[in-house]
């Protein structure tokens, strides 16, 4: 029998190159923040769950979870502290491990983080170090890195589609614009079609700006068994469906490389809960961590 | 006013040039993407048989027949360079017996990666201030190596400048000085390894930018100074575009950078560069005129310097030894497969 979760709280950091912050002062900011939105003094947690995809390779830290907790200071509570990986998706993941954790009565009141220092490494470091969420033996070690893996995603969303690169800069072109709204952004400048175009070329077809930056951030997210929310605040809001899905790693196994089955499936899953379709949806969030990879993403979903 | 400055100056930059575009082709790379991104066009390269030692005791001459000093009366040289010839075996001796300014002589060598002469200078400052000695010999010198590939390849250079610092005679004051130092490892060399490592981004905000920032500041507080009140600036300049951003952050103008702002057409000399900087804008000042020099060092740190030109620059025969333009001037261009050869990049086993 599952029950209703409700987010009642949330707290983000700036995103960008924060040479002053470690990862432990990230994720305890967002951490804190969250807390204090949803004003909960910390005591009420029963766990605590966070989301990274290297911290291993980026920072030389593992064992995340039980770091973030005595960080924050929670040592003493001796909640149960689980570090969730899914390469770029540890932070979702993280929320809907921790999701269910609340929806089946295991847990009432939860945090949820993720958090990821990628500055202290320097050079191709951060690059190969993505690229380990690649298929390893059959990408990586090859030389695939993941622009080139999306260069191949988009070349092929080319050929069948006749998508252009104009098509794919105005995701950037989009994207930006909505970074100069927001104060966490790490890039607040509007930037015209005609600059992302003519932007070095990373991975063809993809530009410097079809791609996302290396970047330090975190954020955290307070979760409350819904009958319980409205002792913390008055908008709380629900987790009305949630959907997992996984798919082959490497980019050759999968069935269609210019769908992303995982999303497609995820997807089913969240709007079958939340008894909704696609047309119901007014603001949708996506990983664009390539402007191909947005593309994918909401013609997936 | 202090009563301490500089009474004679020179500058050597070896004649051989490559161009960015041409080490770009030898790597793959677009040459219009790396002109452009770094702002250098091409940079000096020593010949074989040239290096420090030299071209400190070329910049040391040419400082010596523009003044007629007796050299007997240096009563210090200190050479900063982060490609000293030797890790023991000063470089400060060679140009001290080469000048006629031994044996009665204090010498010693300086590091501080781009401001070891920088250093030089505040060291023979003090000394003349102190009456220790009647003239020092403050010279930065460099013929750095970058590895090859490395973004560093495009920049680093070789070229000097020696500054005489005295009381009397003096062509300019230097009117005050201060420094900014921190323990920030944006870039450093390890005893035996043949090129320098790099923090890629680190090197820029929290390193270049930060301790100049500061430093300049901290140099215009003191002096109760504003941008407007100097007629030239000078900065370190690691590529043509970081010491174009950092006169912009703290109010100077493009015109008043451009006659000190040497990287786009000899590339990053090191400790030789904001010397050369300074040496560039010598060349050409009138007295009255007011420079603001501010160095910068990895590992990190920065020397800011308040000057004011003296009357005495007009009688000073600048014209005996090559001025920085006419060094720029004399070159002659090497395509990479030389440029590999000369500096020790072919490796015989």
């Amino acid at each position: 029998m599952m029950r209703d979760v409700a987010i009642i709280g949330v707290g983000v950091t700036k995103f960008g190159e924060l040479w002053d912050k470690s990862f432990r002062n990230l994720i305890a900011e967002a951490g804190s923040k969250a807390l204090f939105d949803s004003g909960i003094s910390g005591k009420e947690l029963d766990a605590l769950y966070v989301g990274s995809m290297s911290t291993g390779r980026f920072i030389g830290q593992e064992h995340i979870g039980a770091l973030v907790a005595d960080w924050s200071g929670f040592a003493h509570m001796h909640i149960p502290a689980i570090r969730v990986e899914s390469a770029c998706a540890s932070g979702g993941l993280a929320v809907r491990q921790g999701y269910l954790s609340v929806a089946s009565g295991m847990n009432d009141v939860i945090v949820v983080g993720g958090v990821e220092k990628m500055t202290d490494v320097v050079g191709d470091e951060a690059n190969d170090t993505l690229a380990t969420g690649l298929d390893q033996e059959w990408e990586t070690f090859f030389g695939a890195t993941f622009p080139g893996i999306y260069a191949m995603i988009a070349t092929r969303h080319m050929y069948d589609f006749g998508t252009t690169r104009e098509q794919l800069a105005k995701v950037a072109v989009k994207n930006h614009a909505n970074g100069a709204l927001n104060p966490f952004a790490q890039f607040k400048r509007a930037i015209p079609l005609e600059k992302i175009l003519s932007s070095p070329m990373t991975a063809y077809p993809l530009g410097m700006l079809d791609c996302s930056p290396v970047s330090d951030g975190a954020a955290a997210i307070v979760l409350c068994a819904a009958d319980k929310a409205k002792n913390y605040t008055d908008k709380p809001v629900k987790i009305i469906g949630s959907g997992q899905a996984s798919d082959t790693l490497s980019l050759h196994g999968r069935r269609d490389i210019c769908t992303f089955d995982s999303t497609v499936y995820a997807g089913k899953n969240a709007y079958k809960q939340a008894k909704l379709q696609p047309k119901d949806i007014d603001v949708a969030e996506v990983h664009d961590c390539f402007t191909i990879a947005e593309i994918l993403a909401i013609e997936g979903n | 006013m202090k009563d301490v400055g500089i009474v004679s100056y020179g500058a050597h930059i070896p004649r051989l040039r490559i161009k960015s575009s041409d080490i770009a082709h030898a790597w793959g790379k677009d040459p219009e993407t790396i002109t452009s991104g770094l702002g250098i066009i091409e940079k000096s390269v020593p010949s074989p048989d040239q290096d420090v030692a030299t071209i400190s005791v070329e910049a040391a001459r040419a400082a010596l027949a523009r003044c007629n000093i007796d050299p007997q009366d240096i009563g210090a040289v200190y050479v900063g360079s982060e490609s000293h010839p030797y890790a023991v075996k000063p470089t400060g001796t060679i140009v001290g017996e080469a000048i006629g300014a031994t044996p009665i002589l204090k010498v010693a060598d300086y590091e501080f990666a781009c401001k070891a002469g920088t250093a030089a200078i505040q060291t023979c400052m003090a000394l003349v201030k102190s009456d220790m000695v009647k003239y020092g010999l403050a010279i930065g010198a460099d013929t750095s190596q970058a590895a090859p590939g490395d973004a560093l390849e495009y920049a680093a250079s070789a070229g000097g400048a020696a500054f005489i610092i005295g009381k009397e005679k003096v062509i300019a004051f230097i009117n005050e000085t201060c420094s900014f130092t921190t323990d920030t490892p944006d870039f450093w060399r390890r005893e035996g390894r043949k090129y320098p490592s790099h923090g890629g981004r680190f090197t820029g905000a929290p390193a270049y930018f930060r301790h100049i920032m500061s430093n300049a500041q901290n140099l215009m507080q003191l002096t109760n100074s504003k941008p407007e009140d100097y007629n030239y600036a000078v900065f370190h300049q690691p590529n043509g575009k970081f010491p174009v951003r950092v006169a912009k952050m703290l109010g100077f103008t493009s015109d008043q950078i451009k006659q000190g702002l040497l990287c786009p057409i000899i590339g990053n000399t090191y400790s030789g560069s904001s010397m050369l900087g300074l040496a560039s804008v010598l060349d050409v000042a009138q007295p009255g005129n007011r420079i603001f020099v501010t160095s910068y060092g990895s590992g990190a740190g920065s020397d800011a310097f308040d000057i004011t030109v003296t009357d005495l620059i007009n009688k000073l025969p600048r014209n005996n030894a090559p001025l920085v333009s006419q060094l720029i001037e004399m070159k002659q261009y090497i395509d990479y497969s030389s440029y590999t050869k000369y500096r020790d990049l072919l490796y015989e086993d």
